[in-house]
């Protein structure tokens, strides 16, 4: 049995003490990882002293507890240099030898926690408010008061732009540092509503605003909110998806509130989707209190961006496709870009691959992860290794044992998502029948995992579509295709929220 | 009065309109100049663009395996081409093609052949480079195009979104309150579609643009607009429609001009001409019974005459003198009217002027008795010459007429008269208040009195006029001597001689 040699390399300028561990093993077909943020010697029978991040496969109850004394001396010991968590899984550790396989690869980063008394990162917020006829009355003033109220979350360091557009746009407040906050609300309570909707020229004029102060030790991102379609300017859910892509390049996010049943959802999913912010469907002006609210939330919770994931795929392993990001695929080598990460919260990419058969009980490196990201909370740019291996084996029952589930879950869930797209488009293009049997069937599928996987989140999902499934009617569909794009993007950016509302 | 009218209002028309059109390009010309401002934008930021990506060019030259990772990196390029100096497709490595670069390839490929065969020395020696716009997808795609001095060949894909987005981020935004403005700047695409505006329009939809410019390169297929509201052309057309109304006002003013006068014209000639022949008439009408009057007042006289007491007498004198009074009058009139109609004419007749004066200063007598006025008479006229006898009577009538009026506290009156050739001179002269020298000629004026007050004397001022007018027409004039005491009026005719034998 040989266990592969890992690397892990942090080029931290601060240096972390280390701590010593020896394993040693027994079990000549299971190898013992285990998962830990702190620097851990790992020995097999050979007993090489190395460095190591190791992730762990599956353990009896002697290593469980080694792991758990392990981790508990390991956070106890302090650190002065907090770091994001990288997490590289696979769904299958153990793949059937004989014959090729597909299966997922998970790169998981989560944000480190802030201590009770640090200050949070500074805030770049600018908010685009549409300001079109449909808005007028009782949405527009409630979006007044929901962002005039957020506004009490953020402090003098934070910095605030407000933009509101109709046919033309008024950049209302331009970016300043919220030391007045009086004059920025009665900004905002002059906005009126009229016209039609320039939501590219309000989007342009935020991020314009944002890169007044664009820094990577602020957290920058364009809160959208609009109830209409997009008609002055590009207004397709392409243009509006390759804007939020190069948003994102430059570390921006634009998040999208959409509110009441007469936006464009595809557009507003599209622009989150690809700059790595929310997408939240509001059916009722009153809940954009609240929305507002969880956003700024999330938006003083940031302490990592600008992510960069590269996936690098062993020979034998061909990547297949991205199943919840977008990223560009070339050869063996996937590159992924995330933007903001919360406290305490995992963000993910899941990674589709085949793999070719290989030598029964041998270990193989499946994929090598280097990710790369702007650290918040010490303005530095961090860097972070990890790696898969599998192993082999020929029968299928044990292949099927060591499923990660909670891996899998989250596989189901993307697959879910990819197919309920499906139904989507059969919908759009007038074909109920078939787009309620892609939702109901999919609902089968994500019922059948929630047992499996022992998973809640499969089993909410799976009523949805069924619910679902019989909503496609006319005025419903408005309502349902909007909620499904809420919950999309939910899923596939692990947000918190996807919809709010009575629904 | 309509020709030069019609004339007048078309010159003013053509003037007014070309002054309009003229005044609608002076605005149209200034606006095209603002929308060559903001071109200008648009030109400066696609130049900084240049410039770095001139920069990013090279490095790609340089290092061609590391030019997928700038790609990643920059927001603003999407895709690039490297070909080596002799036309090779260097990146994308078409052996290993991303899912991106496969679509990219598919899309612009084509491209590359072009690229291969560029005009000879030019681009060679160029550092910076030029701009190629592909019109694919959603719209126009920018490249840059790069020869660098090794001779590679370099073509960068700009991302679409993100220039569009830094393009309207660099243009104006509309202030919130400007509701008034009711201008507007639009940015519009090669579809007709409008990507930004900026401004307020009162009315959306549905205007024509007043201005338009093509923008620089490399966005020459789009262009900017700018909107007005019509009506807001307050200049020209105010003043387009100012000398419109203002030559309205003038024709119409000509017009009525016109009309009114010749109305009033013929108004006047008709109301004179009535009042003449009315005077005539009524004339003429008084002059029937007062000839009766003093007809038989007259044979009353003769009938009683040596017989009846002095009362009655004197009585039928007064009658008498009155009608004559009235008739003298009614002459006067008349003789007035045909003076004024131009037809006044005097017969002259062969007649002895002697014989007149006697006449006229008979039917005076019994007046001037009674006024203890006394008539001495020098007369020395007894040729026998061609004489209006009624002119003559006329005459001195109306000077007696005045003695007796005026001038009769002076209790004496001298009538003499002397003859020439062709020539009698006649004078009446008395003793009276006379005549202040300011006087002199405004007696001769028509209704002039030297008072107007009714009690002093009764008179219509036309006794002098009548007088001197018939004199002058009898070839003469009637004047006023200066005299030390009362007025001495001297009258002159042209009396010929005549035949004894003609009619008397």
């Amino acid at each position: 049995m040989g266990n592969g040699v890992s690397h892990h390399q942090t080029t931290n300028r601060k240096s972390a003490p280390s701590l010593t561990i020896v394993l040693q093993t027994s079990y000549p077909d299971l190898t013992t990882r285990v998962v830990a943020n702190r620097n851990i010697r790992w020995c097999s029978n050979d007993c090489k002293d190395v460095d190591t991040q190791i992730r762990s496969k599956a353990m009896n109850a002697y290593h469980k507890t080694l792991i758990v004394a392990c981790t508990m001396v390991a956070l106890a010991t302090p650190s002065s240099a907090k770091q994001a968590k990288l997490d590289v899984s696979l769904a299958h550790p153990t793949l059937l030898s004989d014959s090729p396989q597909t299966t997922y690869v998970k790169v998981g980063l989560t944000g480190f926690e802030l201590a009770p008394n640090e200050k949070r990162p500074p805030v770049n917020i600018a908010l685009v408010i549409d300001k079109s006829g449909s808005m007028q009355g009782d949405k527009i003033e409630q979006a007044k008061t929901a962002a005039i109220n957020a506004l009490n979350m953020l402090t003098p360091d934070d910095i605030v732009s407000v933009i509101a557009y109709d046919t033309a746009v008024s950049v209302v407040w331009p970016a300043t540092k919220l030391t007045d906050k009086v004059s920025v609300r009665n900004a905002i309570s002059g906005i009126g509503a009229y016209g039609n909707t320039a939501l590219f020229g309000g989007i342009s004029k935020g991020a314009a605003e944002i890169r007044k102060f664009l820094a990577r030790d602020r957290v920058n991102r364009v809160i959208l909110l609009s109830d209409g379609l997009a008609n002055v300017g590009p207004s397709s859910p392409t243009e509006l998806g390759y804007l939020g892509s190069s948003l994102l390049a430059e570390g921006i996010s634009v998040s999208t509130l959409g509110l009441g049943l007469g936006y464009n959802e595809d557009l507003m999913f599209n622009l989150a989707q690809a700059s790595d912010g929310n997408h939240v469907f509001v059916e009722d002006p009153n809940y954009l209190a609240h929305v507002f609210k969880r956003e700024f939330n999330d938006v003083t919770s940031v302490v990592a961006q600008e992510i960069i994931i590269r996936i690098e795929c062993a020979p034998g392993v061909r990547p297949v496709r991205l199943l919840n990001i977008d990223g560009d695929i070339s050869g063996q080598n996937v590159h992924v870009r995330m933007n903001q990460l919360y406290a305490g919260h995992e963000k993910y990419a899941i990674l589709e691959v085949e793999v070719q058969p290989g030598e029964p009980l041998m270990s193989r490196r499946v994929a090598n992860v280097n990710v790369s990201y702007a650290n918040l909370r010490n303005g530095s740019n961090d860097s972070l290794f990890a790696y898969a291996d599998a192993d082999f084996n020929p029968r299928p029952s044990v292949v099927e044992s060591t499923i990660n589930k909670k891996v899998m879950a989250e596989v189901i869930l993307q697959i879910a998502n990819l197919q309920n797209e499906l139904a989507v488009r059969l919908r759009d293009e007038g074909k109920l029948n078939e787009a309620s049997r892609v939702l109901k069937s999919n609902g089968f599928f994500l019922e059948q995992n929630a047992r499996k996987f022992e998973s809640r989140r499969l089993s909410e999902r799976a009523d949805s579509n069924f619910q679902q499934s019989d909503s496609l009617d006319g005025r419903d569909w408005e309502k349902t295709k909007k909620s499904m794009r809420g919950y999309q993007r939910q899923d596939r950016g692990q947000q918190q929220v996807g919809s709010l509302g009575p629904n | 009065m309509c020709l030069p009218l019609v004339v007048l209002g078309w010159v003013g028309l053509r003037l007014a309109r070309q002054e309009r059109d003229m005044a609608t390009q002076r605005t149209r010309d200034l606006l095209v100049a603002r929308l060559a401002d903001t071109d200008r934008i648009i030109a400066d930021y696609f130049d900084t663009q240049r410039r770095s990506l001139a920069t990013i060019a090279d490095a790609m030259v340089s290092s061609p395996d590391s030019i997928r990772d700038t790609i990643l990196r920059d927001p603003l390029i999407d895709n690039a081409f490297l070909l080596s100096p002799d036309g090779q497709l260097i990146h994308p490595n078409l052996n290993s093609l991303s899912q991106r670069e496969s679509t990219f390839i598919s899309t612009h490929g084509d491209m590359v052949r072009d690229i291969n065969t560029p005009a000879d020395d030019e681009q060679t020696a160029t550092i910076t480079g030029s701009w190629t716009v592909r019109f694919a997808g959603q719209g126009v795609n920018i490249f840059y195009n790069h020869a660098s001095p090794g001779g590679q060949t370099v073509a960068i894909l700009l991302a679409r979104a993100r220039w569009m987005a830094d393009v309207i981020a660099n243009l104006p935004d509309t202030p919130i309150d400007e509701e008034e403005v009711d201008t507007q700047i639009r940015l519009i695409n090669a579809n007709g579609d409008t990507v930004y505006a900026w401004g307020r329009l009162a009315n959306d939809n549905d205007t024509q643009p007043f201005a338009e410019l093509p923008i620089s390169e490399p966005l020459a297929a789009w262009r900017l607009q700018y909107l007005i509201n019509p009506d807001n052309l307050t200049a020209s057309t105010a003043a387009y429609f100012n000398m419109l109304s203002l030559l309205a006002v003038c024709g119409l003013v000509i017009i009525v001009g016109g009309l009114a006068f010749h109305r009033e014209y013929t108004r006047r000639v008709t109301e004179a001409t009535q009042r003449v022949s009315f005077v005539n008439h009524v004339s003429h009408e008084l002059k029937t019974p007062l000839t009766n009057i003093r007809m038989y007042a007259e044979l009353l006289d003769e009938h009683i005459d040596g017989e009846s007491d002095d009362k009655q007498r004197r009585h039928l004198d007064i009658i008498v003198e009155e009608s004559q009074r009235l008739t003298r009058l009614i002459g006067n009139v008349l003789t007035l009217g045909k003076s004024q109609r131009d037809q006044l004419n005097v017969r002259p007749r062969p007649a002895i002027v002697d014989d007149a004066i006697r006449d006229v200063a008979q039917l005076f007598k019994p007046s001037f008795d009674r006024r203890k006025v006394s008539v001495d008479m020098n007369l020395d006229a007894p040729a026998t010459v061609n004489v209006d006898v009624d002119a003559v009577e006329q005459i001195v009538g109306n000077l007696l007429n005045n003695v007796e009026k005026y001038a009769a506290q002076g209790q004496s009156v001298t009538i003499s008269s002397t003859q020439t050739d062709a020539t009698t001179t006649i004078t009446v002269a008395d003793q009276g208040p006379g005549i202040p020298a300011d006087q002199h000629e405004r007696i001769f004026s028509p209704f002039a009195r030297l008072s107007n007050h009714i009690a002093d004397s009764p008179g219509t001022g036309i006794g002098l006029t009548i007088a001197r007018e018939l004199a002058r027409r009898h070839g003469g004039d009637l004047s006023l001597v200066p005299t030390d005491k009362g007025a001495c009026f001297l009258i002159t005719l042209n009396t010929p001689a005549a035949q004894r034998n003609a009619d008397a």
